[in-house]
């Protein structure tokens, strides 16, 4: 390195860091390389090279082009709007106000984590479905209507359950800036005689405002490239955004040759319009740090006093997100698996209950649980070798082109998780026949794990800045190799943020769907993908039943994080 | 240049560091200048300067944690750095050891741990009993013994600044460098470890260079040193010298608060120069080479002393006000149209504010500087 020619080969240790930054490296960049070619290439696979614009034309010229975008935009737009309806509100009460027990909002946002989106999505299937869902059968049996009164097949309902969706991790996005403004400013606009809404309106949304819209922006971006409630939810009545026509293009194409070249050519388009709108977010961020308004005094801060029916209502608000996050599609899955077909809660649909389902998928489960084991457990191993090497080399060497390779990681973010499975799968497809990872679960861990690496890099990194440099000068000055600082002293020390890291990438790897559901063959289905499959089958009961088992692997999980967590660090 | 003594240990020899700017506004910093000087052994040197002055990185491109630009390092003999010869040591890989500012514990490891691991995996590996054993000897030596086998960071701010010690001096090291070790201390604390660190390196004779902003730390356990400014060492010798003979306005006020008047140096032989002042003529020591001309008169606040008549060196001056410091009294002392500050600890002789008197300028301890040379004065 050129710290002075630290002899960088001779030390294995450092060649293993180097091996695991290029593996980083070439995951990533697989994601955009592969994507370039294969929307500029006439030819199949890699074997011919024929030059062309056809695809992008193609997909432009494509009547269902505009009607995308449309969707595209309407969906994001809406899905960042029924978030903000809900994070502000609860950042609000949670930071400004003395609602009583406001912890349990907390852990309500939290648990929400360990439930994958796309059971959300089945839950609703089941409840709000046109044909037999429960809550059109209970409605109908009371007031004898007609025809349905709720279809879940609709662009209002897939933006209501994205926006309800991520309103999680928009509430952890805004918490710090809603707790740093100082109480003394609301405070002072109380004692002018200002009432309270006005000050909410006038004073502390204003103050908060730059957070809020850069959280808007950056989850705009999520969700125009979310694909779990698109799929579930739009794809049967064929309401395409982005991320299901390139899953249409690809999976289930209506002419029976996948369509890779425009699939690609779509997700360059995408790429295209992530990287613009994440300039905008850098942007957006630049500006609310200048805007923030820390004053440095960090008491418990709860200007604003609720009258007791105020209280009520907010935590009426609370109950009823609790319930459509958690408690109905929870209930739903429960239900729904313990019965042989989807039936409204009745004395005869009681007296059927079951575990018949349980039964009936047990043959099939080895395989599936296996499957989604080795990816829960590969991928976030793979993914946190991979950052604590890169992390390493980006904050604590003096490697030229390190700034490069930052850059690379980070700018991985642009492309969205099904563009990214595409270039995986027609890189798969084209190395089959020398390295036949193709058919193998390998290939699903390599490309969870590419998109993960830019968060675990992140996340690593951020810890590794903490380690005081004069640690491994120490090291240095005592004679000690850097490959051994490396293993005995910075990797001890970060260690909490690894663990971290590993179970949180562990968490994400059990709840994505999007990635399996591109790279999937008959012997590598996983949980997810076999929801998916019997969803689509009509087969409720057992996508239910899976669904409860997938539930109970994420609690699995979850709680040997807290049991390891307590035993190591408190 | 640099003086060559045959017994030195480390050698530095017109050494240059810049970094690069930060921003397009900002310029490069030129972070060393051409510095030479050298540690004889068993001697304890000291790099004093103010933040910026370029000394951490003087001591940290002797470690080899940067690499400079320019000259030549050379420790027990060895070219460690050579910017013509194209030779770079790693740290690793000098015969030194070193305590930062920070102390760079490993918080992860116990105190018999912190200093086991260099001996374990370093340059030099110690096994088994050897190992144990100096590892004990060390932990005798700073009074560890207790603490041995506690979490580093269950320690208190001394007992870890000891813990950092033991780890270095464990390595037996021809050369111990010590960045600021004593800073994260408070001030009592400091007194006192500042004591034991000078009676130890004079026990076990090890080489050191040591690193502070503290000029009575300085002076208290240098036998030599350097005091630094925009990367150049702008004077070194003994602490007495600089106290008593700096070379410029900036050391002289450096290492202790100082009079300063503007005067004109008339004449000058090899003992005595004559200045006119607006107060009259004060006979001084002329230091540096200082030419006739403009020149600033210092003299310490101590070093003026009330007499009962006139003569020689001798002012009339009226007290403005006292002021009682504990162990002292202030004085302001009004003598033309300039105002002294005298400080007298002995308290028999007391002056009250208003009072006319004499006060004499002993001419050994008035210095003579040149006014160019004065300029950049903190």
């Amino acid at each position: 390195m050129s710290n002075g020619g630290r002899r960088t080969l001779s030390d294995p240790v450092l060649l293993g860091v180097g091996l695991f930054v290029i593996l980083g490296l070439v995951l990533t960049l697989v994601m955009v390389v592969i994507l370039i070619l294969v929307s500029l290439n006439k030819g199949l696979l890699l074997e011919s090279w024929v030059p062309t614009f056809a695809h992008f034309r193609k997909v432009v010229q494509d009547a269902k082009f505009w009607i995308v975008v449309k969707n595209t935009s309407v969906s994001g737009l809406g899905t960042v709007a029924v978030m903000l309806a809900w994070a502000i509100p609860f950042a609000w009460l949670y930071t400004r106000t003395d609602l009583p027990g406001k912890k349990i909002l907390v852990a309500f946002l939290t648990i929400r984590v360990a439930v994958p989106s796309f059971l959300v999505a089945l839950g609703y299937i089941l409840l709000l479905n046109p044909s037999n869902g429960i809550a059109n059968i209970l409605v109908s049996r009371m007031f004898d209507l007609d025809g349905p009164l709720f279809n879940v097949y609709s662009l209002p309902w897939i933006i209501f359950l994205q926006g309800t969706a991520l309103v999680t991790p928009c509430f952890f996005m805004i918490l710090p800036t809603f707790q740093a403004i100082d109480a003394a400013l609301e405070e002072a606009a109380f004692a002018s005689g200002v009432s309270k809404r006005m000050t909410l309106m006038r004073v502390l949304l204003p103050l908060a405002g730059p957070v809020i819209l850069s959280a808007a922006i950056y989850f705009f971006i999520i969700a125009v490239e979310m694909f779990d409630y698109a799929g579930m939810i739009g794809l049967p009545r064929r309401i395409i955004v982005f991320s299901t026509w390139i899953y249409q293009l690809v999976v289930n194409p209506t002419m029976d040759v996948p369509h890779y070249g425009e699939a690609a050519a779509l997700g360059i388009f995408g790429v295209a319009f992530i990287s613009l709108l994440t300039v905008f977010y850098l942007w957006s961020i630049r500006r609310a740090e200048r805007y923030a308004v820390v004053t440095g005094k960090r008491l418990q801060q709860s200007a604003t006093r609720l009258s007791p029916r105020a209280k009520g209502l907010a935590w009426a608000f609370i109950g009823v997100y609790a319930a459509i996050e958690f408690f109905i599609p929870v209930a739903m899955l429960l239900w729904t698996s313990l019965l042989p077909y989807v039936q409204a809660p009745s004395l005869g649909a009681l007296k059927q209950i079951s575990l018949l389902s349980y039964q009936e998928i047990w043959p099939e489960l080895p395989p599936l649980l296996w499957n989604t084991i080795t990816l829960m457990v590969a991928v976030p191993t793979l993914a946190v070798m991979i950052s604590t090497c890169t992390a390493w080399v980006i904050t604590r060497t003096r490697l030229p082109g390190k700034g490069g390779i930052e850059f690379a990681l980070m700018a991985a973010v642009a492309v969205p998780a099904i563009v990214g499975a595409l270039s995986f799968l027609y890189l798969g497809l084209s190395v089959y026949k020398t390295v036949p990872i193709y058919t193998t679960i390998w290939l699903m861990v390599l490309a969870i794990a590419a998109r993960e690496v830019t968060w675990g890099n992140r996340t690593i990194s951020g810890a590794m800045l903490q380690l005081h440099r004069e640690m491994e000068e120490a090291c240095a000055v005592s004679g000690i190799s850097q490959g051994r600082t490396f293993l005995s002293v910075v990797l001890p020390i970060v260690a909490p943020a690894l663990f971290f890291s590993w179970f949180w990438l562990a968490l994400l790897t059990v709840r994505n769907l999007t990635v399996p559901i591109m790279l999937v063959r008959p012997n590598t289905e996983v949980l997810a993908t076999a929801i998916w499959a019997f969803n689509a089958a009509g087969k409720s009961s057992y996508a239910s039943a899976l669904g409860v088992i997938l539930l109970l692997l994420v609690g699995v999980l979850v709680t040997l994080f807290q049991f390891v967590v307590r035993k190591k660090y408190v | 240049m640099s003086e060559h003594p045959e017994n030195s240990v480390v050698d530095v020899k017109d050494v240059q560091k810049h970094f690069a700017a930060s921003s397009r506004q900002e310029a490069e910093v030129r972070a060393l200048q051409h510095v030479s000087f050298s540690l004889r052994s068993g001697e304890f040197y000291v790099l004093l300067g103010a933040s910026g002055s370029g000394k951490t990185t003087l001591l940290r491109c002797v470690a080899g944690l940067e690499k400079p630009d320019g000259g030549e390092i050379t420790i027990d003999g060895k070219t460690v750095f050579s910017s013509s010869r194209h030779v770079f040591v790693p740290p690793e890989a000098r015969p030194l050891a070193m305590v930062f500012q920070s102390y760079a514990l490993w918080p992860h490891m116990s105190v018999f741990n912190n200093i086991a691991f260099p001996l374990r995996y370093g340059t030099h590996r110690l096994r088994g009993v050897d190992l144990k054993r100096r590892v004990q000897e060390v932990v005798e030596l700073m009074g560890l013994t207790e603490q041995i086998q506690r979490p580093v960071t269950r320690l208190s701010g001394g007992q870890q600044q000891r813990v950092a010690l033991a780890r270095a001096l464990a390595l037996e090291p021809h050369v111990l460098l010590m960045d600021e070790p004593l800073s994260n201390l408070d001030a009592k604390l400091r007194a006192m470890l500042r004591i034991e660190l000078k009676q130890l390196t004079q026990r076990i004779g090890i080489t050191t260079l040591y690193v502070t902003h503290d000029q009575i730390e300085a002076m208290v356990l240098g036998d030599r040193m350097a005091v630094m400014d925009q990367g150049q060492i702008i004077q070194q010798g003994s602490p007495w010298d600089l106290y008593k003979r700096p070379n410029s306005v900036f050391v002289a006020q450096f290492l202790g608060d100082m009079n300063l008047l503007e005067g004109i140096l008339e004449s000058s032989d090899d003992a005595f120069g004559r200045v006119r002042t607006e107060s009259g003529v004060i006979k001084v020591i002329p230091f540096g080479n200082v030419k006739q001309g403009p020149v600033h008169v210092g003299i310490r606040l101590e070093d003026i002393a009330f007499v009962s008549g006139p003569g020689e060196n001798v002012m009339t001056g009226r007290v403005v006000d006292r002021h009682f410091l504990g162990e002292a009294f202030l004085y302001h002392i009004q003598v033309g149209n300039t105002v002294f500050r005298i400080r007298k600890t002995e308290t028999r002789e007391v002056l009250e504010p208003g009072q006319e008197s004499w006060f004499y300028f002993p001419p050994e301890r008035c210095m003579a500087f040149d006014s160019e040379k004065s300029r950049d004065t903190r």
